[in-house]
């Protein structure tokens, strides 16, 4: 078990410290000169050297790397050329709006894959396979940010079913303390329905086509995995016992088909993390997509080489969690180096047949 | 003469249109031990999942009726199916590994067999019946939570046999129940399955392309070929003098490779595969 | 048969040991010993058996023999050449005069190729024999093995079970190999289809002067095959001997075992649940509640 972690979390510290410094290289590679942007045309040549001066930008890329890595592990993130303020502080400003927008997406892109797979295997039928089929391939290709301006443009501009992009809650009510970050949350806690209803429904469009692209990947690995384990013996020895094709169906097939489709989705929930960027433009969200959006734009090196780093944690860190839970999860998988197969104590030597081996013994 | 348990009569099954058991006649009698015996086409298994209307996708009986225990088979609803199938009727797979969830724990699946069926039934008393069911087989009750790919495949063999007779069924289907094991775990299962089925007072229904097994477990031996019955009758007769020649060749081809003196096997002739096809008695 | 004086094929010391694949990235699988120290020879002209259950390691000696896989330690020595030494070109040519025939016809041959393509193959590729020559003796090999000149154009899947291990065969016979190693070629054959098969086999060592190494994990098959036998138990041989005599007089226990075990497929002609079931010395205590004297199973009426 130590041997493994061990292993893994090497492996997650090069790739950070990899993504790291390509961003920071990029960052800087690219045509721009965030002195000139704060500054303006005419700032005069000394003027632009104190601004490098003072915000780090002098000196080889080498040096600026190392000062950045310096003063991250203490727990200085920088400050953003553009509003002044520290990093640390606007990502903690902005980051539960994210969370909250990308944790509803997932649990919605979940909770309908599955309901859509098992209602499309459990009883196959050509036309559903073929919907099934076109939503995933429509959901896959599909760009977010498109998606969101035609979802706002039929339940918005249109229709005047869904609120329109100003944020994550009706700027007309009264406002409530803040206390988890999360506005659903808080307006319950603060017992204001009103307040409640006005942010599920602001949620709902951008939540909605986040989600999309992960629920039509869901879908097709759920899918394929059901399909798989629906023709497997145990399937058919559970109604043998006297469960009905459906128990046997969630009771046994769903587990099995479910531990594959675990790993993608771990794969997946870090990608909606950074796929969440051009959605929150779009809506103007005011979580830290739209943060990175404008830093970007405005050559704000410090947020972005912040953004980065931190996408990078966090979908490592995805990864490694979801191989955990997949072996703890999986009885058939052992996190334990090496372990030769225990001699059975069967009641009879005799019955003390030779292991099944997967490999090619004979 | 014991009480006639199953009859299924004129039993036609085909696979989308196509006919794979011709025009069936079978009679099991309760607690009877009866050997359906084929080579692979010959129907046998499929005959036998059709008993637990457990046909593969495409298949369907078309014509006949099975009466089992007073009621018909055929057509009945999967509700009615799931009250008499782990109950009733019991099956024994031929891979017991592929038959269990490789998921969960021996001893949780035993106990959703009994669940089914006793559905107030509490933790302890589940408990006690799991354990009591997997010592029967000689599995020790330690070790209810161990995970099927944690055992051999005799012991997991052993398992499925534990699952089916936990509501002490009246007929075990058992489809080539030793194929999957290896030759010294083969003879324990089939002894250990023969001595609890006769505990329980079921019949059984053994699936084999293996003629000895048939031989020694069952008193009844029908043999099958090309979807229809050729032969059926009391095993010690069949076996010593059989009346189509299509079993006096399978017969034959077992024997002489024991006879030293022979050198090359005999084979089963065309015109022996058509007549059996025909649905003529050979000489 | 062969001039050859000493063995056609020498084992010395086998070692191979598997790691099962690991189901998580970082970690190794667990260790399997295979093959644990096997000597062996392989006299010319012989059919010599090799007999064990599942995880014996029987297949694993073919594989290694054959050089599909190499040996952790150890030698095979096949007409007086290390095998383990040979690569690339030489490799190939021993291939030639070593062949290997599978349990499974229907995964060892290519399900898209023509039965003429399929015993083709190994021709084209060897090239010893000039390309006019080449269709001949593909058919001529295909009808001692009982393929006539109809069945060419079929592909596997279109042969039934009897029909693809004819096939198999004839794609190794075509090279006109020494040796064939067959790993339980007749295992997943009906009785009838498998009778055939061993007689086809007989008649085919006769006519090319072959000698075989034959796996099989039933003793009935081992006996009246095969002339000398070679128990394998857990990477190692148990016991090895003249069938006859061993079958007769098994000295180990493990032999003893499997014989014992393997009295469950003899047909027997008495009443069942009596004394002498499965080789055991239990009297099955079973009430039979069968009928006594005609069974109630009725054979299919004569439906016209």
């Amino acid at each position: 078990m130590t041997r493994f972690l061990l292993v893994r979390l090497g492996g997650a510290l090069l790739s950070i410290v990899a993504a790291s410094m390509l961003a920071f290289v990029l960052m800087r590679l690219v045509p721009g000169d965030p002195a000139r942007q704060v500054l303006g045309q005419f700032a005069t040549p000394d003027q632009l050297a104190a601004f490098r001066a003072d915000n780090g930008l002098d000196g080889s890329i080498v040096e600026q790397y190392g000062r950045f890595v310096g003063n991250f592990v203490q727990g200085d993130w920088g400050t953003s050329f553009a509003s002044g303020a520290p990093v640390r502080q606007l990502i903690g400003q902005r980051l539960p709006a994210t969370i909250e927008l990308v944790l509803v997406a997932f649990a919605g892109a979940v909770a309908s894959a599955l309901a859509l797979a098992l209602v499309s295997t459990y009883r196959p039928r050509a036309w559903l396979d073929r919907l099934v089929s076109g939503i995933a391939f429509v959901g896959m290709g599909t760009p977010p940010f498109w998606l969101g301006l035609l979802c706002l443009a039929v339940f918005f501009q249109q229709t005047h079913l869904l609120p329109g992009p100003d944020g994550r809650i009706s700027p007309d009510l009264a406002p409530f303390p803040d206390r988890t970050g999360f506005m659903t949350l808080d307006a319950l806690l603060a017992g204001r329905l009103d307040a409640f209803g006005s942010a599920v429904s602001h949620l709902l469009l951008p939540a909605f086509v986040l989600g999309f692209a992960m629920f039509a990947f869901l879908v097709r690995v759920l899918r394929a995995s059901l399909l798989e384990v629906a023709d497997e013996p145990f399937i058919a020895a559970a109604q043998c016992k006297g469960l009905s094709r459906w128990q046997a169906f969630t009771r046994h097939a769903l587990p099995n088909a479910a531990l594959p489709a675990l790993t993608a989705s771990g794969l997946v929930l870090g990608q909606l993390l950074t796929g969440s960027v051009l959605v929150e433009a779009v809506f103007d969200w005011p979580g830290i997509g739209g943060l990175v959006v404008h830093g970007i734009a405005n050559k704000d090196y410090t947020v972005v080489q912040i953004f980065v780093l931190l996408s990078a944690v966090l979908y490592v860190s995805v990864n490694l969690l979801v191989d955990l839970l997949a072996a703890a999860l999986d009885p058939r998988i052992s996190l334990h180096a090496g372990t030769r197969r225990r001699r059975r104590d069967a009641p009879r030597a005799a019955a003390a047949a030779p292991p099944t081996a997967r490999s090619e013994g004979a | 003469m014991s009480e006639q348990l199953l009859h299924a009569s004129g039993v036609t099954i085909a696979y989308g249109g196509v006919p794979v058991v011709h025009d069936v006649t079978l009679t099991l009698h309760a607690g009877e031990r009866v050997g359906l015996v084929g080579e692979t086409g010959s129907g046998k298994s499929t005959l036998a999942m059709s008993l637990l209307g457990m046909l593969a996708r495409g298949g369907e009986v078309v014509a006949g009726s099975i009466a089992f225990a007073g009621r018909e088979l055929i057509d009945l609803r999967e509700r009615d199916w799931c009250r008499i199938r782990g109950r009733e009727l019991a099956v024994v797979f031929q891979d017991a590994g592929a038959a269990l969830d490789p998921v969960k724990s021996i001893g949780w699946q035993v106990a959703e067999a009994i669940r089914v069926h006793e559905r107030d039934a509490s933790r302890a008393h589940l408990r006690l019946r799991v354990a009591a069911a997997l010592e029967q087989v000689g599995i020790p009750a330690a070790r209810a939570g161990a995970y099927p790919h944690e055992l051999s495949g005799g012991q997991r063999q052993r398992v499925a046999i534990a699952t089916a007779l936990v509501h002490r069924p009246r007929l075990v289907i058992a489809d080539e129940p030793t194929s999957a094991l290896d030759v010294t775990t083969q003879a324990q299962t089939l002894r250990l399955l023969d001595d609890l089925v006769a505990d329980v007072g079921a019949a059984l229904l053994m699936v084999s392309h293996d003629l000895g097994v048939v031989s020694q477990f069952c008193e009844t031996t029908v043999v099958m070929y090309a979807g229809r019955i050729v032969e059926a009758g009391p095993s010690p007769e069949l076996f010593a003098q059989p009346r189509h020649a299509y079993t006096s060749g399978l017969l034959r081809s077992v024997a002489a490779l024991s006879d030293p003196d022979c050198r090359r096997l005999p084979t089963i002739g065309e015109d022996v595969l058509a007549a059996a096809t025909a649905d003529r008695e050979a000489r | 048969m062969s001039g050859t004086a000493g063995p056609l094929l020498t084992v010395r010391g086998a070692v191979q040991t598997f790691y099962a694949r690991s189901r998580v990235r970082g970690m190794p699988g667990e260790e399997i010993r295979a093959l644990d120290g096997v000597d062996l020879d392989v006299v010319p002209g012989e059919r010599l058996g090799i007999v064990g259950e599942s995880g014996s390691g029987k297949s694993t000696l073919a594989r290694a023999v054959v050089g599909l896989r190499a040996l952790d330690a150890g030698r095979v020595e096949f007409e007086g050449t290390d095998v383990g030494a040979l690569h690339g070109a030489e490799l190939r040519r021993l291939r030639a005069r070593l062949q290997l025939v599978l349990q499974d016809p229907l995964a060892s041959l290519d399900p898209r190729m023509t039965v003429r393509r399929l015993v083709r193959e190994g021709l084209d590729v060897h090239a010893t024999t000039p390309p006019a020559e080449r269709a001949a003796l593909v058919e001529e090999t295909l009808a001692q093995c009982g393929i006539g000149p109809a069945l060419l154009e079929r592909t596997p899947a279109a042969l039934s079970g009897g029909q693809r291990q004819r096939v198999a065969l004839a794609r190794s016979l075509v090279l006109r190999p020494t040796l064939v190693l067959l790993d339980e070629p007749v295992s997943a054959l009906d009785v009838s289809v498998q009778a055939q098969i061993l007689n086809l086999l007989l008649d085919l060592q006769e006519l090319h002067g072959l000698t075989y190494l034959f796996i099989v994990h039933d003793l009935a098959v081992a006996r009246w095959f095969c002339d000398r036998i070679v128990v394998m138990h857990r990477g190692r041989i148990v016991e090895q001997g003249p069938s006859e005599q061993l079958f007769a007089d098994p000295r180990e226990p493990y032999t003893r075992e499997l014989l014992a075990a393997s009295a469950l497929h003899a047909v027997v002609r008495r009443r069942p649940g009596s004394a002498q079931a499965a080789g055991s010395s239990s009297a099955t205590a079973s009430t039979s509640t069968g009928p006594p004297n005609g069974s109630a199973a009725t054979p299919n009426a004569e439906r016209a």
